[in-house]
């Protein structure tokens, strides 16, 4: 039986409870959490057809040491990392984000855990609360939008540093938060991975037909303009005109959007066919908090029709974090 | 102190003597929790009479929320007078307010909160709570940092272990069978409290050692609330599997000359919890 242990430490965890509330619901769904040397995912399977994930890279953390058994071959090397340079671009995920489908025995922790419970822990100093600030344009049209413009308040006044540790003997989560001279100390139980998780080999399995990287705004917008009556939502995606469309039909008529190939809305597009599908409304509402916290939207779409938003949020300063939902469309 | 516990029951009760005023928030419903608090007269009233056949004290039930909002239109008021007296044939309290509105223009405003005055029966009833010697009291840190620690944590589980040692240090402790939390405060003030018959069993203790209790984290968060006052200092005794009892002391900004030598502050507000052995 191999025995593991994980130490961190953050000096800033604001990053990580963005990321988590970016991906949390009112509802206490199991959390996947995996501790590879590239840092930390957590995933949240809604329902059987949408998954989010949250990406913690090992670089937020002053700190990173993950360790495989005490027997010399098998020692991971200290990943001791400041905070330099990041590669802010989109495409820079994908060796982290392969981690999670990965079956091969390189070393990573798997457990799963209540992802409310974490943040109630994390956010024991001080809430970071996130406001809706409706936009002026979406107020006027309907006020059962709740998409709009939403901020994170930090109410604390000071910094709170974080360690982590798991050992697998205990299988416990160890939290060590530290708030101008105030100790907390949190001890969670974690609970067995959840390996049914099929929604991941969905998107990887089949090959990749389109994708593209938009400015969240206009996504944002979009979805804002849906009324939130109408049961599905097509995404059309050609690289003939028109090139990016998403509409949406309702008992009082259809809404269509249509993209312009224009870089300030759509940075980079890599169109190979036409592709159309469709999903339902209810497990797109699903992206609303993530979306409306990010600046950049990466979408892409395989051929069997799974779709992947992959959204940037800024953290601190200059620094971003990255969270990603798939859903799988309705059958036709 | 009023709007501190407002919102532990809908009545208080309040007790007129010659030097003091008390305030009673008890017997409130699924809780032990108790409060009892008080004012010194001379602080709070430029004139004040008081006359009753029951050894010249007064007892009134009062509604909380009315008598915070009588006070309130209060504020600004140049005088307020305050009488006891039957409005159509039921007992009330009658505040007649003077107040000047946008320039010269008197205005008196009288107010009426219907009340019930107390008899012996309902007297005997209240009595404060007597607590043994706590095993150890500290200087609480501000409420407004415990506040937003509590208010997670009471997501998590109904109780609170509160404990405390003489070098200082506090903890809150929430226990589950998810999740455990404990948040330590460290460099709190110990007060010295005159108690000599106590100086000894002090003495014997080591400085390490906590002492705590367990009660209900809604009781907790009630004491809590009373960061609204903005106190001048919290004072926690612990005892032991018994009882927690909080000392709030009200800092009187208007006049820091003239205060009681006494409690030295403007009045105090005593919360007695009892503890939960679970």
């Amino acid at each position: 039986m191999d025995s593991y242990s994980f130490k961190a430490s953050i000096n800033n965890i604001k990053p990580l409870i963005i990321s988590l509330k970016a991906i949390a619901s009112s509802q206490n769904y199991n959390t996947n959490c995996l501790i590879s040397n590239n840092g930390i995912i957590f995933s949240i399977q809604n329902s059987s057809s949408v998954e989010a994930r949250a990406y913690i890279k090992n670089s937020y953390f002053q700190e990173y040491l993950l360790e495989l058994n005490q027997s010399e071959d098998n020692q991971e090397t200290i990943k001791e990392t400041q905070e330099n340079e990041e590669d802010n671009s989109i495409d820079n995920n994908s060796e982290f984000s392969n981690d999670i489908d990965n079956t091969n025995k390189e070393s990573k922790i798997i457990f799963s855990l209540n992802i409310n419970t974490l943040l109630d822990c994390l956010t024991i100093f001080g809430g970071f609360q996130l406001s809706n600030s409706n936009s002026t344009k979406s107020s006027q049209k309907n006020d059962k939008n709740l998409n709009s413009e939403i901020n994170i308040i930090d109410t604390s006044k000071t910094r709170t540093t974080l360690r982590i540790e798991y050992k697998s003997s205990t299988k416990r989560l160890d939290l060590l938060l530290e708030d101008n001279g105030v100790i907390t100390v949190c001890k969670l139980n974690t609970y067995e991975f959840n390996e049914n998780s099929e929604i991941g080999l969905m998107l990887k399995q089949y090959p990749l037909i389109n994708e593209l990287i938009l400015n969240s705004k206009w996504l944002n917008d979009t979805f804002n303009t849906i009324d939130n009556s109408c049961d599905d939502i097509t995404i059309r995606i050609s690289p003939e005109a028109p090139f990016f469309e998403i509409s949406a039909t309702n008992i009082s008529g259809t809404t269509k959007i249509e993209y312009s190939k224009n870089p300030e809305v759509i940075e980079t597009c890599n169109f190979k066919a036409t592709t159309i599908f469709s999903y339902k409304y209810t497990l797109i509402t699903n992206i609303f908090k993530a979306l409306a916290l990010s600046t950049k939207t990466q979408i892409k779409i395989n051929s069997e029709g799974v779709l992947q938003f992959l959204f940037m949020i800024p953290t601190i300063d200059t620094s971003v974090c990255f969270v990603d939902y798939i859903i799988i469309p309705s059958a036709e | 102190m009023l709007q501190s516990v407002e919102k532990l029951n809908k009545t208080c009760v309040l007790k007129f003597t010659r030097d003091k005023i008390f305030l009673i928030v008890s017997k409130i419903e699924l809780t032990e929790l108790q409060v009892w608090g008080q004012v010194a007269i001379n602080l709070l009233f430029e004139d004040f009479i008081i006359e009753s056949a029951n050894n010249n004290e007064i007892w009134l039930e009062v509604r909380t929320d009315q008598i915070i909002r009588v006070l309130k239109s209060a504020q600004s008021a140049i005088d307020v007078y305050c009488k006891l007296t039957k409005k159509t044939g039921l007992p009330s309290l009658s505040f007649n307010i003077k107040s000047i509105f946008r320039g010269d223009n008197p205005v008196l405003l009288v107010q009426d909160i219907p009340i019930r005055v107390l008899n012996m029966y309902h007297i005997s009833e209240y009595k404060e709570p007597m607590v043994p010697q706590p095993h150890v009291h500290i200087l609480m840190p501000p409420l407004v940092s415990v506040r937003t620690i509590i208010d997670r944590m009471k997501s998590m589980s109904n109780y609170l272990t509160i404990s405390a040692n003489y070098n200082g240090e506090f903890t809150l402790k929430i226990e589950t069978e998810s999740v455990s939390v404990e948040t330590y405060f460290k460099d709190l003030i110990c007060p010295e409290l005159n108690q000599n018959e106590n100086s000894q069993s002090q003495q014997e203790r080591p400085k390490e050692q906590f002492s705590g209790c367990q009660i209900s984290i809604i009781d907790f968060e009630k004491f809590v609330h009373s960061y609204v006052i903005n106190p001048s200092s919290v004072i926690c005794s612990i005892i032991e599997n018994f009882a927690v009892v909080f000392y709030v002391y009200v800092r009187n900004d208007m006049s820091l000359m003239d205060y009681d030598q006494e409690t030295r502050q403007f009045g105090a507000l005593t919360y007695y919890i009892p503890a939960i052995i679970a």
